[in-house]
């Protein structure tokens, strides 16, 4: 089986609810979504902004292979997407903020994660990861929409349309949601 | 929170969400019936629901930056290692396999390599400036491309670049010197035709021998054509079209106004760069600043240049007129040509120095004189106010003043006229006060050995420690306090080891002066020295029985040696064998006693008194049950050693460095040995559980009889603790173990305290810098300390769950007051009753929070304070916040009295004037800003670092700031003097916190590498010395 097909199956299989596939599609996917990271920055290595939803998409058309899937199969890849997209950048900006604790200049070894450039320090990065597991405690499905909506650009649709909410829902939960987390990282502490 | 709270402040979130913000407050009331806790939760949420948070609201990444080429080869260069990165790319240090030289390789954007014109332009760009050849250019030696990737291949220059050394104004021979390379290179490549563009102190070079070299000729044009090709190359990814549209070569800052309109250049466009890199090195400050591009910019094309006075107050007029004469907005007011400029520096330049007409010279040497150090006309006549800027004075102005003052008096005897008696007056009263010269004196807070420690030992019941050292200190430890109980200066050389017996009442210690002491434990006397000895001794053991005593010596350079074997008690000898020995190593009876081995090589059965197998190794240790011995070696292999069935298995390159330790836990479940680092092993497994780095490298390592602890000594004098449940640092005997957040001065100048990661407080004696004691407890890194106004008592802040409050004269914990969050700054006030901490305010006497920061800024937002202070009457509470402001509490009411905010930045530190009149503040931006409080303003802006500020300390007698932080510097800033600063010290790591002795005498830092440092005033006067 070539690995979009298998990707494409594992999708149709997650959202039929065989809760293996999610093992198998998760490495995958972040491994992919490092990968084309690091290739991203070799081939167009200038000033501009690679996003968040642009690597995504890009990742999700490499893997699932085809390009008009319906909403509910690119919902359900974002939801994936999005939860290896935080793995990468929580994991950079654990790096950065070690090495910049202990004084270190951050070593070029560090590459290739270390090269994303993340839209904040590593401190706020870091403060977002612990805002999420905190409100993940006492709300993990709104937990799970500013995942999405946070690591992976997803729309409000893909998001219903993933966790199988509303649209309305959907809105108002990653409102709320946004609220809370805007709350928690402006009177959340980080470590100088 | 409870899943049903959560549930109601949602519902009541979005009922009130649908509602006018004017009717909001009236819905709240009746939704929350007085559950203030709920409507607390509810407002908070509403007043975040449209704050734009940029990590939330902006994309999380993008990706720019730098990968990874070490090791790879472009062309023919090799790269060896990363040196720099600018604005276009990296620069590399590279090898040239071909001509086999050094060179510097700088990469270039790829995207300049996919469009022909571009190559060819570049490539003529760089040949032109190849060809300059001038001592002040960085001359070219190849331009290519490997693959996608650009690059110029350059002289390779070991030294600085100017931002480097720049930091603070610099002293103006230098500026001139400088100023005069910089503009000879540039005159040679206008000369040539060549435009630089992009004049910076990042793209002036300084190498070793001080000479002066610029960087990137005709580089910066590469930029202009970048920008159209975006549009066409990246359509599926996002580009901020605006900002890029909006790009202009070279750097905000430098560039010149018709540069910012993007107007033609010519050479006057360079002259303009070099006018404002004149005037950075000369005042520290740039001409045209701004927070934002956009400020920068405007200021540029609208701002007249700012009196000089503003900046520095030193700067030579002459100086001032060449630098504003170069900075002209109007170019054609400007210098027409480099040639010009620079003709007009060198004169300068030949002035300041020696050759001149008398009568001028001596009149333009007074005008200089005063120019030096008072341009500030008041200066001139009261005395005082001369005294008051010359105990600001530099070494370099001291003794410039002095060299001015001999000629001065040399002139005014040939031409004694009544006008060069006055001048002569003045400037000897002058320079008299003028040359007072201040030096700071560097002292390491660390109470123990001062050099590296060779072996410790356990008392058998975990209570003592005794180190022994190369400094010939023999130190006895109380473990428990970590406190120093005695130091034996008995031996005249190098200590090499030591034992306890096994009840613990003796310990002996071994010494290259060719002695053995042997002390008792309870009366901490002399029992016995040995001093038979014919060679250095380097190892001491007691046997398991007591009985015992064995001692290794070496006697010649060829490592003949003997292991003497003494009775205790009687202390003579036993017996003597004859050995190889080594320059240190061990001497180790196994458990029962039965055999005696020695980490050179040679074994013996006791019972029989035949020599048996055995290995040679480093050091070497048996474990508890007598079954397994390890030895580590000098390529740090690591060797298990099969006691009963003599075989031994090899763990290659464990370490490496050569090893020099090995211990066994008492239980032997456990084992540590050393090298550079320390490694935990599994006995069992022989696996290894974690590796301990170290700065320096491991001389001994110890178990704790009860197991708890991993004792470390070190090269540079440490001996650390390791948590052996944790694995983790736990401390240090001879200062702390972790880096040090906080440090204070008792109000009586008596005592020092300092706050450490390590999670102990030490307090210390601050006349003779010995550790007094050490406050162990706190469950989290300590992040801020501060003494009751009495001294009786310390309060320290940790990261999370409490503060903490000792009595010092019980060095006990007498309270703690728990915390919702962390705590990351500490203040008592004046009257003892409150302690501010990041969060609240709470009374000193219940621990009662008596007021909620976020509450009371609320209309600032959240608000957490990294830096609290108390005015010194009391009166006052001020806060910086990481929210951007700073905040005055009325402490008789707790009211907010006022909130300045400030945008883009965190506020990290504050202190009080000793007047209760100013602040000063510390922020993540470098900034020291110092602020008025009646009302809270911004006075100014004393100086920067070039990174976040840790901690800010206003000198007791007012005039002076002390500013500590990430750039690893302390800085003093002269408050009438802004701009100016002086730094103290050698720092390699971050430094934390500053703090001041109540007499203004010293300051002690807390940094980021662990030390505790004092520094102490001294003044001298022509020498002399004034205090």
């Amino acid at each position: 089986m070539s690995p979009s097909k298998e990707v494409a199956q594992l999708l149709i299989d997650w959202s039929s609810g065989d809760k293996c596939a999610l093992d198998e599609l998760f490495p995958m996917v972040l491994g992919e979504l490092r990968r084309r990271a690091h290739n991203a920055l070799r081939r167009e290595r200038s000033n501009h902004t690679l996003q968040t939803t642009a690597l995504v998409h890009e990742t999700y058309i490499k893997l699932a292979g085809y390009k008009n899937p319906s909403c509910r199969e690119r919902g359900h890849f974002f939801a994936i997407a999005a939860k290896a997209m935080r793995f990468v950048l929580v994991e950079h900006a654990r790096k950065l903020h070690r090495a910049k604790r202990d004084g270190i200049k951050v070593q070029l070894e560090l590459a290739p994660v270390a090269q994303l450039q993340t839209n904040g320090s590593a401190r706020s990065i870091l403060g977002l990861d612990e805002a999420l597991k905190t409100l993940a405690r006492f709300d993990p499905l709104k937990a799970q929409v500013a995942e999405m909506k946070l690591f992976s650009g997803s729309s409000n649709r893909e998001v219903a349309e993933a966790l199988g909410l509303s649209l309305n829902q959907a809105t108002r939960y990653w409102q709320f949601a946004r609220a809370y987390l805007a709350r928690e990282i402006r009177k959340r502490p980080y470590e100088i | 929170m409870k899943s049903e709270t959560w549930n109601k402040v949602e519902e009541i979130f979005w009922a009130a969400f649908g509602l006018k913000r004017s009717e909001r407050a009236e819905f709240l009331d009746q939704a929350c019936c007085n559950d203030s806790l709920l409507r607390h939760e509810v407002e908070s949420l509403l007043a975040n629901a449209d704050t734009r948070v940029s990590i939330i609201d902006a994309p999380l990444f993008e990706t720019t930056g730098e990968f990874d080429l070490e090791g790879k080869t472009l062309d023919h260069y090799r790269i060896i290692s990363c040196i720099g990165s600018g604005g276009m790319g990296e620069v590399y240090l590279a090898h040239d396999e071909r001509l086999g030289r050094k060179v510097a390789l700088k990469t270039l954007p790829p995207i300049i390599a996919q469009d022909e014109s571009h190559i060819r332009r570049m490539q003529k760009e760089a040949r032109a400036a190849a060809a300059l050849n001038h001592p002040n250019i960085v001359t070219i030696y190849d331009i290519g491309q490997e693959d996608w990737l650009p690059f110029i291949a350059m002289e390779f220059i070991q030294g600085e670049t100017l931002r480097q050394r720049m930091g603070s104004p610099m002293p103006i021979h230098e500026v001139i010197s400088i100023s005069i390379q910089v503009a000879s290179g540039l005159a040679a490549a206008h000369h040539a035709g060549i435009l630089h563009r992009d004049i910076k102190p990042e793209n002036i070079m300084i190498d070793v021998s001080g000479d002066v070299k610029i960087l990137d000729f005709g580089v910066a044009q590469l930029k202009d054509p970048l920008v159209p090709l975006f549009d066409s190359q990246f359509t599926t990814i996002a580009v901020d079209r605006a900002t890029q549209a909006s790009i202009v070569a070279g750097t905000p800052g430098y560039i010149s106004p018709e540069q910012a309109l993007g107007e033609p250049l010519d050479v006057r466009t360079d002259i303009f760069s070099l006018g404002v890199l004149l005037f950075e090195m000369a005042t520290g400050c740039r001409p045209f600043a701004g927070e934002t591009r956009t400020e920068i910019l405007q200021n540029l094309l609208n701002n007249e240049l700012q009196p000089f006075t503003t900046f520095r107050k030193n700067v030579p007029p002459d100086l001032q007129r060449i630098i504003a004469k170069a900075l002209r907005k109007n170019r054609d007011e400007r210098y027409q040509s480099v040639t010009e400029m620079l003709s007009e520096l060198n004169e300068f330049s030949r002035e300041t120095g020696e050759e001149m007409d008398a009568t001028q010279r001596a009149n333009r040497m007074f005008r200089q004189y005063l120019s030096i150090y008072a341009v500030d006309k008041r200066a001139l006549v009261p005395l005082t106010k001369l005294y008051f800027v010359s105990r600001h004075s530099d070494t370099d102005r001291g003794e410039r003043g002095r060299e001015l003052l001999w000629k001065s008096l040399r002139w005014g005897l040939i031409k004694a006229g009544s006008s060069m008696l006055l001048i002569l007056l003045i400037t000897t009263v002058a320079a008299g006060i003028l040359s007072v010269n201040e030096t700071w004196e560097e002292t390491i807070l660390n109470d123990g050995h001062t050099r590296a420690v060779r072996q410790v030992a356990f008392s058998p019941d975990s209570r003592l420690l005794v180190s022994v050292g190369e400094d010939a200190k023999v130190i006895v430890w109380d473990f428990a306090q970590r406190t120093r109980l005695a130091t034996f200066v008995d031996h005249t050389r190098l200590v090499t080891s030591v034992d306890f017996s096994p009840d613990g009442k003796l310990f002996a210690t071994a010494s290259e002066d060719k002695t053995v002491i042997v002390w008792d434990t309870g009366r901490l006397e002399k029992v016995a020295v040995l001093s038979q000895f014919t060679g250095r001794v380097i190892a001491v053991a007691f046997s398991p029985d007591g009985k015992l005593l064995g001692t290794t010596t070496q006697e010649s350079p060829e490592y003949n040696g003997h292991v003497t074997l003494w009775k205790v008690g009687e202390w003579n000898k036993v017996s003597e064998m004859a050995v190889r020995t080594a320059e240190y190593g061990t001497l180790t009876f196994s458990p029962n006693g039965h055999q005696l081995i020695s980490s050179a090589g040679n074994a013996w059965d006791l019972t029989t008194g035949r020599a048996i197998q055995s290995l040679a190794a480093n050091w070497m240790a048996i474990s508890p049950d007598g079954k397994q011995m390890l030895a580590i070696d000098g390529g740090g292999d690591v060797r298990a050693f099969d006691l009963i069935h003599h075989r031994s298995t090899d763990y290659p390159r464990a370490h490496q460095d050569s090893g020099r330790a090995v211990a066994f836990s008492p239980d032997g479940g456990f084992a540590a040995t050393g090298a550079d680092d320390i490694i935990l092993w599994d006995v069992t497994s022989m696996t290894k559980l974690a590796r301990f780095e170290a700065s320096t490298i491991v001389w001994n390592l110890a178990f704790s009889p009860d197991g708890r602890w991993l004792v470390s000594t070190h090269g540079d004098s440490s001996i650390l603790l390791w948590d052996v449940a944790d694995r983790k640092l736990a401390g240090a005997l001879n200062g702390h173990g972790g880096a040090v957040r906080g440090v204070a001065f008792s109000p009586d100048g008596k005592l020092i305290a300092s706050a450490s990661e390590d999670r102990s407080v030490i307090l210390w004696n601050a006349e003779s810098g010995r550790k007094l004691a050490v406050l162990q407890g706190p469950t989290h890194r300590l992040t801020g300390v501060a003494f009751s106004s009495n001294s009786d008592n310390v309060a320290s802040s940790q990261f999370r769950e409490a503060i903490s409050i000792w009595n010092i004269a019980e060095a006990q914990l007498r309270s703690s007051v728990s915390l919702s969050s962390g705590a990351y700054c500490v203040a008592i006030s004046p009257d003892n009753n409150w302690i501010a901490a990041s969060n609240h305010v709470y009374d000193s006497r219940d621990g009662r929070a008596i007021i909620d920061f976020e509450h009371a800024f609320g209309a600032a937002g959240a608000a957490q304070m990294y830096g609290v202070a108390f005015s010194p009457n009391g009166r006052w509470l001020a806060g910086a916040a990481i929210q951007g402001f700073v905040g005055l509490l009325d402490t008789r009411t707790w009211a907010v009295r006022d909130v300045v905010k400030v945008p883009d930045t965190s506020f990290i530190s504050v202190s009080f004037s000793p007047d209760n009149k100013q602040l000063v503040t510390g922020e993540d931006e470098g900034n020291v800003r110092l602020w008025s409080i009646e009302p809270l303003r911004q006075i100014g802006i004393l100086g920067r670092h070039t990174s976040r500020i840790k901690s800010v300390a206003f000198s007791p007698n007012r005039n002076e700031v002390a500013s500590a932080g990430d750039d690893n510097t302390i800085r003093l800033w002269d408050i009438n003097n802004p701009g100016v600063s002086r730094q103290i010290g050698t720092h390699t790591k971050p430094v934390l916190s500053v703090a001041y002795s109540p007499d203004g005498r010293q300051i002690v830092s807390g940094e980021h590498d662990h030390s505790v440092r004092l520094y102490t005033r001294h003044r001298s006067l022509w020498g002399y010395r004034l205090n």
